[in-house]
């Protein structure tokens, strides 16, 4: 009998039990680890909830009670992988889609896109080989629908290993340029430009900059690419094509300070080559009008650069002598690097802007001016030195950490977890920069994970001894043999209708070898027998053996996982430690300049050196 | 968007290193964990809801851009379970077609008496538009296996409001 018309059978039978008309509960039948199991369907709710860790248990109590068989369900593996992903499970998650790889069943499509969200996982885990290689691999046979997404996820993969050639490849072959999200077109510019192909990455970086904005993700793209091809051409010493793009950038917007401070050093660096273009030649459709003006070459004197690490700060700004029209320059430079004086005080274009101001006011003669600035950004670097010693000391207490966890504790979402919003405390103040990175984020997510299962074992600590205690002091009422022997037949087909079998308790039968009568009907013939082995002493594995055996469990997985998460923890310290610092090294560079500069000024108020002399020395 | 001074690569090289290692040594605490769950509440069930008098009920949703704000269910008039649903939550189980268990309840075998109620409001409902709502009064047969059973928020015919109704499911044999 099928499944269905038993099924139907069963509705009717029970409905009429009950009487016409009454309101009864329809009964359907589902086959064990198939799609319409309630652990499998319990799952796929809990997964979509991003309750990955719930999902996972429910899918490995279906496994298990499928008593080693594969679980018939088409879903099931995929289910499980991707929430073994989702819950930071790369190893696991690996070994279900391999599995899946030759199976017939297996969708292209959706094992594509499986295979892409583990190379994502790698790449922002920082396994970035593997990354490497589950992209590879998946290249040929790829479906057409996966292309652009396999494009633009190798190459960053690629980027970040700074195999910038190599990502430029894989986003101009095939030639489908136009197809490309600006996203990707975004990350050929900045290829190319790293690769050395200057004109063609500036090209792609110029499109991206003059797209028509649909939304605020467009938006902080467009600026990012101005900014990015701005501060490129500053940095060849053409700042004419700098200036209009560095303007580009909105005033209120997550590259502004950057900009400004880009355009004001734009005003005072030479106007250099005009601009030339170069398309890939890819598909893509970077053709745009030339922006790009042409420019007489003026010489202005540049304050040399400071730090060497930041793409911004990877200046060769050099001084020109003899520039006619340098104090309009400087004059031109003030206005941007105003605006950011009051901004976020921990931004580096921020502090540079509060010694970019006096140094050009000097310049042009406003010696007073320059030397209120000078002392006003003394202050402020003072405080911003002391605020971040104090992060610093908050950091080693694991204060920042502990606040940004405990927000959401007990959310299973894993490796999709995500920091919507800074505490309001100084240190995270300090480290927005490393808390957008990767590598922070996903350390954060591990050290999460960790103290959601410690929280989760605490609980368990509890329930085993609950149940414990129950069996030990808790007048539970032991099961009826009769009833167990009526569960256990009660699902059972009836084969032999006529044979009734009941579970009685007999206490007038021999025990088993004590009947001796001599059989009747002469010797028995008696067989061949050998020995068996004794059977092993297997001891009784009941529900309060099996807590005690989970209590073993519990107690050498407890220690283990505080463990882990200390040294968890203390990885998370020292990558802020190491930020902090650095920020601090940074704050320190900028407080010896002003203080410099401002003895300068005290020195030429007394009738000592001018600033000329100063810098042939310095040099 | 800052670099690494030169410096400091060969740190952050090794704190790479470091990183990874701890991340594969979370990954198998991760499934150590995940495997002593799944066992813990096998266990829990067999103690604390013998299949004899187990009964789970939950709850899924049929109507498009039905999001649940509450439910409630009780058996034989127990203290009733109630579920407020998050917009989240409610968004999963609509999307997911899956099902939320709400309750876990045991009984003895026979006949049993189950209410539930449940809020909810489309997705695209305009301000001040009402609520929608409805309850059962139902009544299931325990027998001496586990009991599955269903509430579903769903439409009784073309155009009407969406009802509950309730299944019990069982393992085919």
């Amino acid at each position: 009998m099928n499944a269905r018309l038993l099924s139907r059978l069963l509705t009717g039978l029970v409905l009429a039990s009950f009487g016409a008309g009454a309101a009864q509960a329809a009964v359907e039948l589902y086959k064990p680890g198939g799609a319409n199991d309630p652990h499998l369907r319990a799952a796929r709710f809990l997964g979509e909830d991003k309750r990955h860790f719930s999902a996972l248990t429910e899918l490995l109590k279906l496994q298990a009670e499928s008593e080693g068989r594969p679980v018939a369900a088409s879903q099931f593996p995929w289910l499980l992988a991707d929430n073994y992903l989702s819950f930071g499970l790369r190893e696991r998650a690996d070994t279900v889609y391999r599995g899946m790889a030759n199976a017939a069943s297996s969708d292209p499509v959706q094992y594509g896109r499986a295979q892409l969200k583990l190379a994502q996982f790698e790449y922002t885990r920082g396994y970035l080989p593997e990354a490497r290689a589950t992209l590879l691999k998946m290249r040929d046979g790829l479906p057409s629908e996966l292309l652009l997404e396999w494009q633009d996820l190798t190459a960053r993969v690629l980027m970040a290993m700074g195999k910038d050639a190599e990502a430029v490849e894989v986003l101009t072959e095939p030639k489908n340029g136009s197809d490309q999200s600006d996203f990707t077109r975004y990350n050929l510019g900045v290829a190319l430009l790293r690769d050395g192909r200057t004109e063609q990455g500036r090209t792609v970086l110029e499109r991206v900059g003059n797209l028509d904005p649909t939304d605020r993700d467009s938006l902080a793209l467009m600026d990012r690419a101005n900014m990015t091809l701005g501060w490129n051409f500053l940095q060849n010493q053409q700042g004419a094509v700098a200036r209009p793009l560095l303007r580009k950038v909105r005033v209120e917007g997550p590259y502004s300070n950057r900009a400004l401070l880009g355009l004001g050093w734009a005003e005072l660096t030479e106007d250099g080559k005009r601009a030339r273009r170069a398309n890939v030649n890819d598909g893509g459709d970077d053709r745009a009008a030339d922006r790009f003006g042409s420019f007489s070459t003026l010489g202005v004197l540049l304050r040399r650069g400071l730090i060497e690490d930041d793409p911004v700060r990877q200046r060769t700004f050099r001084r020109i002598e003899g520039a006619s029209d340098r104090e309009e320059a400087l004059k031109a430079a003030l206005p941007a690097w105003l605006i950011l004086v009051d901004r976020d005080p921990q931004d580096p274009a921020v502090q540079e802007a509060w010694l970019a101001i006096p140094y050009s006011l000097d310049q042009i003669g406003a010696h007073d001016q320059a030397r209120a600035f000078y002392e006003q950004a003394v202050e402020r670097l003072e405080v911003a030195r002391k605020r971040t010693n104090l992060a610093i000391d908050a950091l080693r207490t694991n204060r920042m950490v502990e606040t940004i966890v405990k927000r959401d504790l007990d959310a299973e979402s894993g490796w999709n977890w995500e920091l919507k919003d800074l505490p309001d405390a100084p240190e995270t103040y300090y480290l927005q920069t490393l808390l957008a990175e990767h590598r922070y984020a996903e350390a954060l997510k591990n050290y999460r994970d960790v103290r959601l299962l410690a929280r989760n074992l605490d609980a368990w600590d509890k329930r085993l001894s609950d149940m414990e205690k129950a069996y030990t002091t808790a007048d539970r009422a032991s099961v009826d043999p009769r009833m167990l022997f009526s569960q256990a037949t009660e699902a059972k087909p009836v084969e032999r209708p006529r044979i009734k079998i009941e579970l009685r308790p007999e206490s007038s039968l021999s025990p088993p070898g004590r009947y001796r009568k001599p059989l009747a009907g002469g010797a028995a013939v008696r067989p061949q027998l050998q020995l068996a082995d004794a059977p092993k002493v297997q001891n009784f594995v009941g529900t309060y053996e099996r807590i005690g055996q989970m209590r073993q469990r519990l107690a050498s997985l407890r220690p283990s996982l505080a463990r882990i998460g200390d040294e968890q923890g203390r990885y998370l310290q020292r990558l802020g430690t190491v930020e902090l610092k650095a920020q601090k090294d940074q704050i320190e560079k900028y407080l010896v300049e002003a203080r410099f500069a401002l003895a300068r000024l005290y020195d030429r108020q007394t009738g000592s050196n001018d600033p000329d002399e100063y810098e042939i020395k310095k040099k | 968007m800052l670099g690494l001074a030169p410096g400091a690569t060969a740190w952050a090289d090794a704190e790479s290193d470091a990183a990874l290692q701890l991340d594969q040594s979370i990954q198998v605490l991760k499934d150590e964990a995940l495997q002593f769950n799944r066992d813990a509440q096998l266990v829990e069930e067999e103690f604390s809801y013998p299949p004899q008098t187990r009964v789970d009920v939950y709850v899924s949703v049929e109507t498009a851009a039905l999001l649940m704000r509450t439910i409630s269910v009780s058996i034989d008039g127990s203290t009733p379970v109630n579920f407020d649903y998050s917009d989240f939550d409610a968004r999963a189980l609509l999307k997911s077609r899956g099902m939320q268990r709400i309750g876990r309840f045991n009984v003895s075998k026979g006949s049993h008496k189950l209410h539930a109620e449940y809020v909810g409001q489309y997705a695209d409902a305009k301000d001040g538009e009402p609520e929608l709502a409805d309850r059962i009064d139902t009544v299931f047969d325990k027998t001496l296996l586990p009991a599955t059973l269903e509430l579903i928020v769903g439409k009784a015919n073309r155009g009407g409001k969406p009802i509950l109704r309730l299944k019990e499911w069982r393992p085919a044999p």
